[in-house]
């Protein structure tokens, strides 16, 4: 999943692999609260995860952008 | 009445998206700058007019590049150009923008219509109304300056261009702002509309010969010739302290109350538009040393175009050109780049011919004074005319 992540982050933001580390800032990496719909709307097409906005609202590193999109998918392989 | 100050300009046409590439092909193009385009669904030929040396690649950022439409890009383009022109101005709040546009982000309402039937209601966008939204433009520019004046959406289909920046002459001369961006811009290269402008019939049929397709007063024009662009001015109040490219120096607006996309025979509504943009100027119709017609090249608007002008000017009183004939009918781009194809005409009194113009049409020979050939005229106002479905006419004078 991480790595899908990371192309994901690639694709829409053209930031790359190297500067994808799990403390790296948000901010400062210039990923805004836009650009997670749109990474969510990649990883739902691959991997059906069904993100919500709300979820990344208090998510300010890449890492902790990576665990939540992990949890979604135990969540909903659980319930499947 | 106060004037307006052109203080920047900005276009992205088929003759260019720099104002030097601009100013030159508006003279020296040829023929339509137009190619045969092809539908991916359905397959549908027709003829199109598209922006040459824009590439947005090179200058958006990659966000910019995803998240927005084809017309917000080509309206950046253009705005930057033009406020590329003007120092630092007022106060943020003293700054307004006035966007035309006659579809908006037509290209984007197509692409979320087709994720939302082919891949479901998940597949939609959640960025997509703030994309597809009418006013989207107009946010996104206020946004992007950081100007918190009055940031507006004008919607006259083919005159909102030229409304745009009528409505910023009284935004200035009203006092409600002191700086404005305005213009007009439309990208309709797309499927659906292109598809409903040809089952209208408005559009050129021509396909064996693009090159003379959009032939405005033609005995044998047969429609318009569908292009893309965006025109944007700054415009400051003339207060005698500011100098600048051009000058606006007045705006009629009305309305046909007719028929939802044919004007009268005898183009009354146009007649009084020009009129009322006269008055306002405060010239007299003598002091017009050219006319941009909107001239779209369709049956109706030319011939009601040309009666309208010579009841207002006189018979072949005034030498008129009309510039669709090269690149095409930019939609609601077109008032704001025919209005500055006008600004740069006024000045320099390099008329340019109706290349196009082959046979003039019997019925219009003898009410406007038109020729397929480059000529020299003085420099002096100018006329500028829109006329959009729904029967929206505006007219700018400038110089």
């Amino acid at each position: 999943m991480r790595s899908d992540v990371v192309r994901a982050v690639e694709e829409v933001c053209g930031i790359g692999a190297a500067d994808l580390v799990d403390d790296a800032d948000l901010e400062t990496l210039g990923i805004d609260s836009l650009d997670l719909i749109e990474i969510g709307m990649i990883l739902e097409e691959q991997h059906g995860i069904a993100l919500a906005s709300e979820q990344f609202e208090s998510v300010t590193t890449f890492g902790e952008t990576v665990a939540v999109i992990e949890q979604q998918k135990a969540a909903q392989d659980a319930a499947s | 009445m106060t004037s307006a100050i052109v203080r920047g300009l900005g276009v992205v046409s088929p003759l260019g998206s720099d104002l030097n590439s601009f100013s030159r092909s508006l003279v020296d193009a040829a023929e339509t700058r137009a190619v045969v385009a092809r539908t991916t669904r359905y397959e549908l030929e027709y003829l199109a007019c598209h922006a040459s040396g824009f590439e947005p690649a090179d200058r958006f950022e990659r966000h910019e590049l995803r998240r927005l439409d084809r017309a917000h890009l080509m309206a950046f383009w253009a705005a930057d150009d033009a406020l590329a022109m003007v120092g630092d101005g007022p106060d943020p709040e003293r700054c307004a923008v006035v966007v035309g546009t006659g579809f908006g982000a037509a290209g984007s309402h197509e692409a979320q219509s087709e994720a939302w039937r082919d891949r479901g209601p998940r597949a939609v966008s959640p960025l997509t109304i703030p994309v597809v939204m009418s006013n989207s433009i107009a946010a996104h520019l206020a946004i992007r300056l950081g100007w918190t004046g009055p940031a507006l959406t004008i919607a006259t289909a083919c005159a909102s261009g030229a409304d745009a920046i009528g409505e910023a002459l009284w935004l200035l001369r009203t006092g409600r702002a002191d700086r404005v961006l305005a213009g007009g811009v439309d990208a309709l290269h797309v499927e659906h509309v292109v598809t409903a402008f040809l089952r209208m019939e408005a559009m050129s049929s021509r396909l064996d010969d693009p090159g003379s397709a959009s032939r405005p007063f033609d005995a044998d024009r047969d429609g318009f010739v569908m292009g893309e662009g965006a025109g944007f001015v700054v415009l400051e109040r003339d207060d005698g302290s500011v100098t600048g490219l051009g000058t606006v120096f007045g705006y009629g607006v009305n309305n046909d109350a007719h028929h939802i996309v044919a004007p009268p025979d005898g183009g009354a509504g146009a007649a009084a538009c020009v009129r009322a943009a006269l008055v306002d100027a405060g010239i007299e119709p003598s002091d017009i040393a050219h006319v941009n017609a909107h001239g779209t090249s369709t049956s109706r608007n030319d011939a009601a175009e040309a009666a309208a002008l010579a009841d207002v000017f006189g018979p072949s009183a005034v030498p008129v050109t009309a510039t669709k004939a090269v690149m095409g009918h930019l939609v609601g781009g077109a008032g704001a780049v025919e209005c500055i194809a006008a600004v740069l005409t006024a000045q320099s009194g390099d008329l340019p011919g109706v290349r196009t113009l082959s046979t003039l049409d019997p019925e219009i020979d003898g009410l406007i004074d038109v020729s397929s050939d480059r000529r020299s005229i003085d420099p002096g106002p100018a006329l500028s005319t829109s006329f959009g479905f729904g029967g929206h006419n505006a007219c700018l004078v400038v110089g």
